[in-house]
């Protein structure tokens, strides 16, 4: 049922997709509308620059719209938004990178927790979730962003290979190995 | 799903849409408390999944406000709406540039008589005419005239009207000039817009039905809208024919069941908001506009009689073959050549349509 539900997800946005091709700006504007807050989290969590981040919005829509007639009606639509987004932060970091040295620290995501009181049923929860969340800020910019997509944003394997432009295998394994640091670490003794 | 005869490792849990959704929602609890009870292994991967869904939707990102993500998406239409309008306007520079190359004597004496909008009106007609040859045609019979035109559009010509049209639509619009009166059902392209100039008015749309009146003489031009949306503005004095130009000026958007009057005297439009309510624009709707397309389990051989009557033609088809014919469909907001198509494929069995004029020939293998 929740498959469907997904797969509901990705047809929708192909419709909306395949409307802008062909001018529709209703269409348009829903899908600037869908997806302006799960890019503008993302963009934040990884590039922490919020004018950067909204301003990379901006453009990639801009974009979409301008060259709408060329555009290819096939995509997986959250995946292609992702990327195109991405892109367009860091093209735009490097042409400021001229005037402005960037800090390493930029490209590296860092997650902020804010535990909601209600899902934690005692304090012994409360203080492995704190762990954990410690041992996540720990992970390599590539593995926190695996992580992200994967468990956060609910991408598939496919999207994220897209995403963070290397191939299905490579995922796989990152999010492997990323997954089996944890594994031990919030075993219940 | 047989959840229950997997053996679950902590990956297929965190992976698990049904257990994140009892993890973050409080569903599916029965199934899954049941489970993790089950034996010391299973309560250990669940805890442990648990608390790993837990930590990673405890990340605070803050998103942006309803509001916020609205005056965005404000910002962002501007600027694309301002790039296609400079588009545009280059295009009409270098379309303007190669007119007055030519006509260069007759066009500046128009260019520069800005009080004579009729004469601008007409200079536009012949730029137009000189450009793509349009096809003229004049209903002088004292019954409508039905017009296809070659993106499937119909027109329904009144009597001792002028229609204006171009035997192919070619560049990224549809446009036809009409003097006198019509009743249009334009096919659906929102990649072609299709402009009516009638007088000093341009009607814009994307696919829609409404009636144009804009008799030679007479005081006021009138557009009423039956289906769709259509946008009404002035055709810009010394603006020549550019739609976006007129994009800029003053425009009324029309909704179904409302009209515009055009004041030519005050050279300004009156919009009348509900046609039903005016008595004076009501009287001049025609049978089409009040007629409903709904049809329901009805004959097909009445089906085209209202087709007949409404449209002024003929319907030539096999009575005998097609008297078990009974239909439910609904053709309003569609041009007439497509009427006819869904009725053909509605009725299957080789039945097709042939237009000549006013007449349409059906032949059919009769009905299931």
């Amino acid at each position: 049922m929740d498959i469907n539900k997904k797969n509901i997800e990705e047809l929708n946005d192909l419709l909306l997709w395949k409307d802008i091709i062909s001018g529709d700006e209703i269409s348009f504007e829903k899908l600037f509308k869908k997806y302006y807050n799960s890019l503008y989290r993302f963009g934040n969590f990884y590039f922490r620059d919020k004018d950067l981040v909204e301003d990379s919005i901006h453009d990639v829509f801009l974009e979409i719209w301008k060259y709408k007639s060329n555009l290819n009606p096939d995509v997986k639509v959250k995946a292609y938004l992702y990327s195109c987004f991405k892109n367009r932060v860091f093209k735009k970091m490097k042409i400021s990178r001229r005037i402005f040295t960037i800090h390493e620290e930029q490209y590296n995501p860092e997650f902020e927790f804010s535990v909601e009181e209600i899902l934690i049923r005692n304090e012994y929860e409360a203080e492995k979730i704190q762990q954990l969340n410690h041992l996540i800020n720990q992970l390599s910019p590539k593995q926190k962003e695996i992580i992200y997509l994967r468990y956060f944003e609910n991408l598939s394997l496919e999207d994220i290979s897209t995403i963070m432009n290397i191939n299905y295998q490579s995922v796989k394994n990152l999010l492997h190995r990323t997954i089996a640091k944890f594994k031990d670490s919030v075993k219940i003794k | 799903m047989k959840k229950e005869f997997k053996i679950w490792e902590f990956q297929d849990l965190i992976e698990n849409e049904s257990f994140k959704n009892w993890v973050i929602n409080q569903e599916d609890s029965a199934f899954w408390e049941d489970f993790a009870t089950r034996n010391t292994k299973n309560a250990q991967e669940v805890e442990s999944a648990r608390i790993f869904i837990l930590s990673i939707f405890s990340i605070n990102i803050k998103g942006k406000s309803e509001k916020e993500i609205i005056s965005a998406y404000e910002e962002l239409n501007l600027q694309k709406n301002k790039e296609k309008r400079q588009f545009f306007t280059q295009i009409y520079r270098i379309v303007a540039t190669v007119l007055i190359l030519g006509f260069g004597g007759f066009l500046s004496f128009i260019y520069f008589d800005k009080s004579n909008i009729a004469e601008e009106f007409k200079s536009v007609i012949l730029e137009s005419n000189s450009k793509s040859g349009l096809i003229e045609q004049i209903n002088y019979n004292t019954l409508p005239q039905i017009i296809t035109l070659s993106d499937g559009s119909s027109v329904l010509l009144q009597p001792n009207s002028k229609l204006s049209y171009p035997s192919e639509f070619k560049n990224d619009k549809r446009e036809v000039f009409l003097t006198g009166e019509a009743f249009f059902e334009v096919s659906k392209n929102p990649l072609k817009p299709f402009y009516v100039y009638s007088n000093e008015v341009v009607t814009r749309v994307y696919g829609t039905s409404f009636r144009v009146i804009a008799y030679e003489g007479q005081e006021n031009v009138e557009v009423m809208v039956k289906t769709g949306k259509v946008k009404v503005s002035k055709v810009k004095i010394g603006g020549k024919l550019d739609p976006s130009n007129s994009l800029i000026n003053d425009e009324i958007t029309l909704l179904p069941n409302q009209a515009a009057r055009f004041l030519k005297k005050e050279s300004s439009f009156e919009k009348v908001i509900q046609i039903s309510e005016n008595k004076e624009i009501q009287t001049e709707l025609e049978e089409i506009e009040k007629l409903s397309f709904e049809f329901d389990d009805i004959p097909v051989a009445q089906i085209f009689k209202t087709i007949e009557d409404v449209y002024s033609i003929k319907i030539d088809y096999p009575r005998n073959k097609m008297e078990k014919c009974y239909l439910t469909t609904s053709l309003t907001d569609i041009p007439l050549p497509e009427k006819m198509k869904i009725i053909c494929l509605a009725i299957g069995n080789n039945t097709n349509y042939e237009m000549f004029g006013n007449n349409i020939k059906i032949t059919t293998d009769g009905c299931n």
